[in-house]
């Protein structure tokens, strides 16, 4: 594996500062502007660290050469989730403005104020970060991770359903769906696996084996196909009931612009990911998989946003990119800082 | 390779198939069928004659034999449709999924998989048929052109679920197939007698091993698992589509397409080790299907009854946190209502009962291992019922609430059922070869089937 020089931690820490610097002179200037952004790629970043943790313990319980090879990437995924804590502090400012179910009148009305309502929203996340960092701890120690395996992906599991019922479904708390942990979890682990690939093929990791690359790729495309399916099922079922308060939180997000980026999460987040990891000649390809690892890193971005700002009429480009800019740059660099580490220790 | 944890040791390519052959052509000292078998079958067959006893009735005097009637037009019928087309998908889940996943201890298994995957599905493809009342005209279900100008409604998923069932059924009886015929050849060439010559050999359909042959078999049951893996989850989220379409409630949940799948996928799994545990005793196998066998199925098991338990959980979350009273009234009257112990049946039998599975040595107890499985089997029927009868007994309005009670004629169909999957496995069990020996030589070789 070839060495990640300190430069490169170096510069992604300085772009992480200029954004987070243009991320508070926003907060101080058009906070409404930012907090969406702000969820949306917090939410789109919350699945890298715990889709690695749900990576690496899956391969503690089932073994094989394709964990051996991506560990250092999920680790170093793991290893971005000191993140968490400026991501709810900001979330914790701006909660009021993001989430109608804490203004008093429409909390009032809600059949749902037993789930949503601040001090029960507290303790989850309380929990949250009770169990996440435990659990990130165990997996960068690495040492009797079988063991915890499967009661870490249990309590994964649970978690991160509800964490994502709190961070974006509740966003309209009127639109439920029994689906919905499910497929934010099907993204995460798809996102962890992708960047976890692209680690390992950046670093070199894969030249040597063509069979674990195959491999790899045919992962990527089972997690890609399980992702498309649980999310095609909710839109499939929604449309077919054609009930108000369901057809109206797709409506939001198939109209006008956001209706073009919904057609193009179809052929980029699946379509053209499928082809490419489906052919068989393509498999073995290093720049192929490489490509299609990347794209979907990018889609799984994009699909956050889109689940996140529309309907939100002060939404900006600008504060959008600034928030995007410092989760990449910050989780880079902390990444970086993991993988050198990783070397080291080597 | 690592033969010796899936095979026991000493065994080679020609003592397996020696021993697999001697259990089905019974030839020389051990030909005459065992007497358990004929017990078994007797038994079946007397199943079997009361459903057919059933049907024979329901076809003269109609539907109005059966307890159903409004509000719950779906009755037992639908409810062991969906049960059976369940323990269905076990077979295809090992024999499909884990062959494209190129997993080794499929190899000794797969073969009684298929077999009870068809037998089941055998028995879901009857309900569904007669329940229409006229099944005669079952035919109408297809989209031909006819002078009435009639189409069927391809926004409904209740068409989908037909192709999708029809689809499934032919598709697993061509994979069977396909999949014995080398087998059936080595069975041909091995039988002494002239008619077990010629109803091999018939079977088998000239397939005398060439390179040729070889070559083309392995391309086309590759192509077969690729297209079987994605159509087993197809066939079970249109069975959830079924429900999930509709504005009945408790049935308006996007998560009833993974949720019937994880369901399928712990029926498949307790159908398996419930036919496996007896089986591999009786027939002597525990050479092939060995201890670890047992325990990855056990693992398997217990991670469907955690997938099961996870989308209950997400089923009573959101009926609450939805906005739809009705969805919560009804929940509360299927926890503590008339139907309430075949809730928590479905609880204790389907999420807690396999907990026990948690411990290696429990996993390593063949009777407890059958009975945790048994219980699955009652818990997922009680679930479907659960699903269908609570739900349509307990609509929106309280002024068109019923109660449904099954009659004697829809118990009955039930055991003949019954009777028919046992009687048709029991007669593969019987004359097909049981272990897929052609993919156990390759295993044992150090290559692939």
């Amino acid at each position: 594996m070839t060495r990640t020089r300190p430069g490169i931690e170096h510069v992604a820490w300085a772009i992480a500062l200029a954004a987070g610097l243009a991320v508070l002179a926003g907060l101080v200037w058009m906070p409404h502007a930012v907090y969406r952004p702000w969820l949306g790629a917090c939410a789109a970043w919350l699945g890298w660290p715990l889709g690695s943790m749900a990576l690496m313990l899956a391969h503690a319980l089932t073994g094989g050469r394709w964990g051996e090879i991506l560990r250092p990437g999920l680790r170093a995924g793991v290893a971005t989730l000191p993140l968490g804590l400026p991501a709810l502090a900001v979330l914790l400012v701006g909660a009021g403005d993001l989430y109608p179910w804490l203004h008093g009148e429409e909390a009032a009305r809600a059949a749902n104020r037993f789930y949503l309502n601040p001090p029960f929203a507290l303790v989850r996340i309380a929990l949250y970060a009770g169990i996440w960092g435990v659990l990130g701890v165990v997996c960068l120690r690495g040492r009797g991770l079988a063991r915890i395996a499967p009661v870490g992906l249990i309590l994964l599991a649970l978690t991160f359903s509800f964490a994502s019922i709190d961070l974006t479904e509740s966003l309209d708390p009127h639109f439920s769906s029994s689906a919905y942990g499910l497929i934010a979890s099907a993204g995460a682990g798809l996102l962890a696996l992708a960047l976890a690939m692209v680690l390992a093929l950046l670093a070199g990791g894969l030249d040597a084996d063509r069979q674990v690359l195959r491999d790899l790729a045919r992962l990527l495309l089972g997690l890609t196909v399980l992702w498309a399916y649980l999310d095609f099922m909710q839109f499939l079922i929604v449309w077919q009931s054609n009930l108000p308060v369901e057809a109206a939180w797709y409506g939001r997000r198939l109209h006008g612009g956001w209706g073009v980026v919904a057609v193009g999460l179809v052929g980029l987040h699946f379509l053209l990911p499928f082809v490419l990891l489906m052919l068989a000649p393509l498999q073995g390809r290093r720049s192929v998989v490489l490509g299609a690892a990347g794209l979907l890193v990018a889609m799984e971005v994009v699909r956050n946003l889109w689940l996140v700002l529309p309907g939100h009429a002060a939404v900006s480009v600008l504060p959008t990119l600034a928030c995007l800019l410092l989760f990449a740059a910050a989780g880079a660099a902390l990444c970086v800082r993991a993988m050198r580490r990783e070397v080291i220790h080597a | 390779m690592s033969a010796p944890a899936v095979i026991a040791a000493g065994e080679t390519a020609q003592s397996m198939t020696e021993r697999i052959c001697a259990v089905t052509l019974r030839e020389g000292a051990g030909r005459w069928t065992p007497l358990w078998w004929w017990a078994a079958f007797a038994f079946s067959l007397g199943m079997l004659g009361v459903g057919v006893i059933s049907v024979a009735w329901l076809f003269y005097a109609g539907l109005g034999i059966w307890g159903i009637d409004w509000p719950v037009a779906w009755g037992l019928d639908i409810l062991n449709y969906v049960w059976w087309i369940a323990i269905a998908s076990g077979g295809t889940f090992i024999s499909a999924l884990f062959f494209l996943l190129g997993v080794e201890w499929r190899t000794a298994l797969n073969r009684l998989a298929e077999s009870l995957t068809l037998c089941a599905a055998l028995c879901a493809a009857i309900f569904p048929i007669l329940h229409l009342g006229r099944p005669w005209f079952f035919y109408w279900l297809f989209p031909y052109p006819n002078t009435m100008g009639l189409w069927a409604q391809f926004r409904s998923s209740l068409v989908w679920d037909f192709f999708a069932i029809l689809t499934y059924v032919l598709a697993s009886i061509l994979f069977w197939y396909f999949g014995l015929l080398p087998d059936l050849a080595t069975l041909r060439d091995r039988a002494g007698g002239a008619g077990a010559r010629l109803f091999y050999g018939v079977l088998a359909m000239g397939f005398r091993g060439s390179g040729r042959q070889w070559r083309h078999y392995r391309a086309v049951y590759a192509v077969m698992a690729a297209l079987m893996a994605p159509l087993v989850v197809s066939v079970h989220s249109i069975v959830g589509m079924d429900f999930a379409g509709s504005a009945a409630t408790g049935w308006h949940s996007t998560q009833f397409p993974p949720f019937f799948v994880f369901g399928a996928a712990l029926s498949g799994f307790a159908v398996v080790l419930v036919a496996l545990l007896p089986l591999r005793v009786l027939l002597g196998l525990q050479a092939y299907v060995t201890e670890r066998h047992v325990d990855v199925l056990g693992r398997l098991f217990l991670t469907s009854s955690l997938c099961v338990g996870y989308a209950y959980l997400m089923d009573a979350f959101s009926t609450f946190y939805g906005p739809d009273p009705a969805e919560r009234t009804m929940f509360v009257l299927r926890v503590f209502g008339l139907y309430a112990p075949v809730y928590w049946g479905t609880i204790v039998l389907n999420i807690l009962l396999p907990q026990l599975l948690w411990w290696r040595a429990v996993r390593m107890t063949a009777p407890l291992v059958w009975l945790i499985g048994l219980g699955v089997l009652v818990g997922m029927w009680l679930e479907r019922f659960q699903i269908i009868v609570t739900s349509l007994a307990r609509t929106q309005m309280p002024s068109s609430w019923g109660q449904y009670t099954p009659t004697i004629w829809e118990w009955s169909l039930l055991l003949g059922t019954i009777g028919l999957f046992l009687t048709a496995f029991l007669l593969i069990v019987r004359l097909m070869p049981v272990v897929a020996m052609a993919e156990m030589r390759a295993m044992l070789r150090g290559g692939t089937a």
